[in-house]
C-alpha cells in the first residue's frame, strides 16, 4: 500500500499551511495597524490644520495691509513645512477651502500665497504623473482655483488613455479653455454619453454670457452632438445663433431640422416664419409639416403675448 | 472481478483526478484572488473622485425603469416604495408588480398613493400572467410610480410584466425588499454612458442585518449578531468584491443579482425577457443574453459595480437559508443545462471557454467533487489507503486556504469602501473567517448537494417559502 504523499512532501505542505495561517493573522494585524494608524493622522491632521489657518490668515493679513516682514515670516515658516508630502496636502486643503470662502483681494493673496508656495507648478508637474489620483487631484486644484491652462496641456488630458481622466478634464471646458468647442470636437470626435453629459451639465451651469462659441460644434459635430448643442441653445436662450439656425433649416436633415424648428420656436422671433413656412411646403409628410406649422402658430402667439401683456397692466393700473 | 476491479489502479486514478482538480482550484482561486485586489484598487482610484452628481442632475442621463416585483410584502411595501421613488436619479419610474399577493398589498398601496385605475398601451410584449390592473397616483408628485397587479406567476413572470409597461431604455430589476443607497443609479448607470456596448450591469449587495434603518434608508452599518449571519457576510463579501469583480475585469461576468441590476432593454425584449420555468431567471437571462449577442457577433459587456449599493435582509436560519441555497444550486444547474451548448465552445469567446466551465466545473461540480472526495477520503482512510496524518494535513492545509482568501476578502473590504467602521466589526469578521470552514461550509455543501439532487430528481418545489424579519429601525431620538 503506497501512501498518496511521502514525508517530506506532508512537511512542505504542512509548512505552507502554516505560512497561510501566519499570512492571515498578519494580515488581521496590518488591518487594524492601519486603522489606528488613520486615526493618529486624522488627530494629527486635526492639529496641522489648526497651525495652518492661522498662518494662512495671518500672511493674508499681511499681505492686504503690505506688512513685508510679517508676511515673509509667515511665508518661511508655511515654506519650511510645505517640503514634507503630508503636511504639503494640508497646507492645499487649507488653502483651497480658504479660496472657495473669500472673495476679491483676499482671493488674490491667497493665489499669491499658492505661487510663492511653489504649489502652482507643481500642480501643473502633476498632471503628468503616472499616479492616477495625482492627476486627477490636479484638475480639480486647477478647476477650483481657477487655473488657466494651456490648450497643449489641455490636449493632452484629453486624450489621457485613462476615461476617468479624461471625463475630469472635461469639467474645465467651459471656464478655463479658449474656445473649448472647437478643441473638444476637433480632438476628441466621438464623444461618450457620459463625457457629453459632463461637458454639457459644465456649459448650462455657466452663465449665458460665458458659453463658449459653439459654431464650431454646430458645422462640424455629429447629429446626436449637434441635438445636444441645440438644446443648450434652447435652454440658454442663446439668440446670437439666429442666423446660424436659420442657415442650417435648409441643409441638415430632419431629426436636426426638427430640433431647429422646436428652438426657433423657443425664441418666439418671427423673422422665423417666412423661412418655417417655406420648410413646411417643403416637407412631404403631413405630419411633419403640420409640427412645422404648430411652430409657426406658436411664434405668433408669442409676439401677440406683449399686447395682452400691456392690457393687463393697464386693467391693474386702473 | 479483480481483473477488471483493480483497486491499488483505482486509487491512483482517483487521487490523480482530485489533485489536478484540487490544484486547479486553488490556482484559480489564489490568482482570482491577488487580481481582485489590483482592480479592486483601479476602481477605487478611477471613482473616488468621479462626480456622480451630474449624472444625477443631468437631463441627458437615460431614463430608468425600476421594475420591482412585490409577492405579499404590504408590512413594508410602502417604505419600499417611498425609498425607491426617492433614489436621486431625474429620469426614472418606479413600476411595482403585485405578483397576486394574497395580503392587503393592493388595497394599502391605493389607501397610502391614492391610486386610481389607468389604461396604459404596453410598450413591449413578453409573455407573463394576466394583469388585472394597473394603477396610477393621483398625487403628482408621485407621476413616477406605477402599479400593476397581475395574477401570481413567480418573479420572473412579475419582471416580464413590469418590462411590458416599462417607458425607459433602461430598465432596473431589483427586490422590492432590498435598501438601495440613494445614489445607486447612478453608479449603476455609468458603465451604460461610458460605453454603447454595456448590455448589463449589477451591483455589490451587503448584508442590512443588524444594520440601522431610517425610512428606507441606511443609517448605520453593523455587524449582524447571529453567526448564521455573519458568515453570510463574510460570503457576500467574498463572492462580491473577488469573484463578481474579476470576472467583470475580464469580461466574462454571467451573473447579475436579481437584487439589483440594470438591462438594455431592448436586449432583454429581444431574447425574449426573464424565463418564467426556471428558479435562477438572473444567471439566465444574462447568460441568454450574452448568447445572443455573440451568436450576432455584436460586441457587448456585462460590468459589475462593486459598489456596496444594495443591502438586503441574509436568512437568518438555517432552514430558510438551506432553502435559498438549494435554489441557487438548482438555478445555476437550470443556466447550465438550457445553454448547455455554449459550454466549452470557442464560439461563445471568453463565456463559452472559461466563465461557463468554471461555473460547470467549480460552482456545479465542486461541491459534488468535494462531498465524494471527503467521503472517498474517508473510506482509503478505512482500507489503510490514507494515513490520519495525510488526512490531517490535508485538512489543514484546505483550511489555511480558505482563511488566506476570506483575509484578502477582509483587505479588499478595508482598502476600498470600509464599509465596517467600527475596529471591533473587522475583527468580528475575522472571527467569522476562522471558523467558517468548520462550522458553515459543511452545512452549505449539503445544501448544495441536495439542491442537486432535487433537481435531478425532479423534487424541487420552486422557489419555496422566504420568510424575513424586516430590518431593525432606528429609534427616533426625543430631544
Amino acid at each position: 500500500m503506497n501512501a498518496l504523499f511521502t514525508t517530506d512532501l506532508l512537511a512542505i505542505m504542512l509548512k505552507i499551511a502554516l505560512l497561510l495561517l501566519l499570512a492571515s493573522v498578519f494580515g488581521l494585524c496590518a488591518i487594524l495597524a492601519r486603522r489606528v494608524i488613520q486615526r493618529l493622522q486624522a488627530d494629527l491632521h486635526a492639529r496641522h490644520k489648526a497651525i495652518f489657518v492661522h498662518w494662512i490668515i495671518n500672511f493674508v493679513h499681511s499681505d492686504l495691509r503690505n506688512e513685508e516682514k510679517s508676511k515673509r515670516n509667515y511665508l518661511r515658516k508655511l515654506k519650511l513645512f510645505r517640503r514634507g508630502a503630508y503636511p504639503r496636502l494640508i497646507i492645499l486643503e487649507v488653502i483651497h477651502n480658504f479660496y472657495m470662502l473669500l472673495s476679491g483681494d483676499s482671493r488674490q493673496s491667497l493665489l499669491r500665497l499658492y505661487d510663492e508656495l511653489g504649489l502652482i507648478r507643481q500642480t501643473f508637474r502633476k498632471i503628468h504623473s503616472r499616479k492616477l489620483r495625482r492627476v486627477m487631484q490636479a484638475i480639480r486644484e486647477i478647476r477650483d482655483l481657477n487655473l488657466q491652462i494651456d490648450s497643449h496641456q489641455y490636449l493632452y488630458l484629453l486624450k489621457h488613455p485613462v476615461t476617468e481622466i479624461r471625463e475630469e478634464a472635461f469639467s474645465l471646458l467651459a471656464s478655463h479653455i479658449k474656445d473649448p468647442v472647437t478643441l473638444l470636437f476637433s480632438a476628441t470626435p466621438k464623444l461618450t454619453r457620459w463625457q457629453k453629459i459632463q461637458f454639457y451639465h459644465k456649459i448650462r451651469s455657466v452663465d449665458p454670457s460665458a458659453i463658449p462659441d459653439l459654431s464650431y460644434g454646430l458645422n462640424h459635430a455629429t447629429i446626436s452632438d449637434k441635438l445636444f448643442l441645440l438644446d443648450i441653445i434652447r435652454r440658454k436662450n442663446l439668440q446670437i445663433y439666429f442666423i446660424k439656425l436659420l442657415n442650417m433649416l435648409r441643409t441638415e436633415p430632419w431629426v436636426i431640422q426638427r430640433a431647429i424648428v422646436y428652438t426657433l420656436a423657443k425664441f418666439g422671433r418671427k423673422e422665423a416664419i417666412p423661412a418655417l413656412r417655406k420648410l413646411a411646403k417643403g416637407l412631404k409628410s403631413p405630419p411633419s409639416a403640420h409640427w412645422v406649422n404648430r411652430a409657426i402658430g406658436h411664434i405668433r402667439t408669442r409676439q401677440g403675448r406683449p399686447k395682452i401683456d400691456k392690457l393687463t397692466v393697464f386693467r391693474n393700473a386702473s | 472481478m479483480s481483473d477488471y476491479f483493480d483497486i491499488d489502479t483505482f486509487y491512483i486514478v482517483i487521487r490523480w483526478v482530485f489533485l489536478i482538480y484540487i490544484l486547479h482550484i486553488t490556482a484559480f482561486y489564489l490568482i482570482g484572488s491577488l487580481y481582485s485586489i489590483y482592480v479592486n484598487i483601479l476602481y477605487r482610484d478611477k471613482h473616488d473622485l468621479t462626480d456622480y452628481d451630474s449624472i444625477g442632475l443631468s437631463p441627458y442621463s437615460p431614463g430608468i425603469s425600476i421594475i420591482a416585483p412585490a409577492y405579499n410584502e404590504s408590512l413594508t411595501i410602502v417604505d419600499n416604495i417611498r425609498s425607491l421613488l426617492s433614489l436621486d436619479y431625474p429620469k426614472k419610474e418606479v413600476i411595482v408588480v403585485n405578483d397576486g399577493s394574497k395580503d392587503d398589498t393592493i388595497p394599502k398601496l391605493i389607501e397610502h398613493f391614492d391610486l386610481y385605475r389607468v389604461n396604459i398601451d404596453r410598450t413591449a410584449n413578453l409573455h407573463s400572467k394576466a394583469v388585472k390592473n394597473v394603477y396610477k397616483s393621483k398625487n403628482k408628485a408621485l407621476g413616477a410610480l406605477l402599479i400593476i397587479d397581475k395574477e401570481n406567476g413567480g418573479k420572473s413572470d412579475a419582471l416580464n410584466a413590469g418590462v411590458n409597461y416599462s417607458n425607459y431604455p433602461i430598465i432596473g430589476c431589483m427586490d422590492v425588499d432590498s435598501i438601495l443607497l440613494k445614489d445607486s443609479l447612478q453608479k449603476l448607470v455609468k458603465p451604460f454612458l461610458d460605453s454603447t456596448e454595456v448590455i448589463a450591469t449589477g451591483g455589490a449587495v451587503r448584508i442590512a442585518n443588524a444594520c440601522e434603518i431610517e425610512h428606507g434608508h441606511l443609517t448605520n452599518v453593523r455587524m449582524p449578531h447571529k453567526w448564521i449571519e455573519r458568515f453570510q457576510v463574510l460570503e457576500y463579501l467574498r463572492a462580491f468584491l473577488v469573484g463578481r469583480m474579476v470576472w467583470s475585469a475580464i469580461n466574462s461576468l454571467l451573473l447579475v443579482s436579481g437584487a439589483v441590476g440594470l438591462f438594455k432593454k431592448s436586449l432583454v425584449i429581444e431574447v425574449g425577457g426573464y424565463r418564467t420555468d426556471v428558479v435562477g431567471e438572473d444567471l439566465e437571462l444574462v447568460i441568454h443574453m450574452r448568447r445572443h449577442m455573440y451568436e450576432q457577433n455584436r460586441p457587448h459587456k456585462v460590468v459589475y459595480v462593486p459598489d456596496p449599493v444594495c443591502w438586503t435582509e441574509a436568512p437568518s436560519d438555517g432552514k430558510v437559508l438551506g432553502r435559498q441555497r438549494n435554489r441557487w444550486n438548482r438555478g445555476a444547474l437550470e443556466g447550465l443545462m438550457i445553454h448547455s451548448k455554449m459550454l466549452f465552445n470557442p464560439k461563445y469567446g471568453r463565456v463559452g471557454m472559461l466563465s461557463l466551465p468554471y461555473w460547470f466545473l467549480f460552482e456545479w461540480m465542486g461541491p459534488i467533487i468535494e462531498g465524494v472526495g471527503v467521503v472517498l477520503m474517508l473510506v482509503m482512510m478505512g482500507l489503510g489507503y490514507f494515513s490520519v496524518s495525510e488526512f490531517l494535513v490535508l485538512t489543514f492545509l484546505a483550511y489555511a486556504f480558505a482563511l488566506l482568501i476570506s483575509t484578502i476578502t477582509i483587505f479588499i473590504e478595508e482598502i476600498t469602501f470600509q464599509r465596517y467602521t467600527r475596529k471591533m466589526d473587522v475583527f468580528k469578521l475575522f472571527l467569522t473567517a476562522l471558523i467558517e470552514p468548520i462550522f458553515y461550509h459543511p452545512r452549505i455543501l449539503w445544501w448544495s448537494l441536495t439542491g442537486t439532487w432535487d433537481k435531478v430528481m425532479g423534487t424541487s418545489k420552486g422557489w419555496g417559502a422566504m420568510t424575513r424579519k424586516g430590518f431593525v429601525q432606528e429609534k427616533s431620538r426625543t430631544p
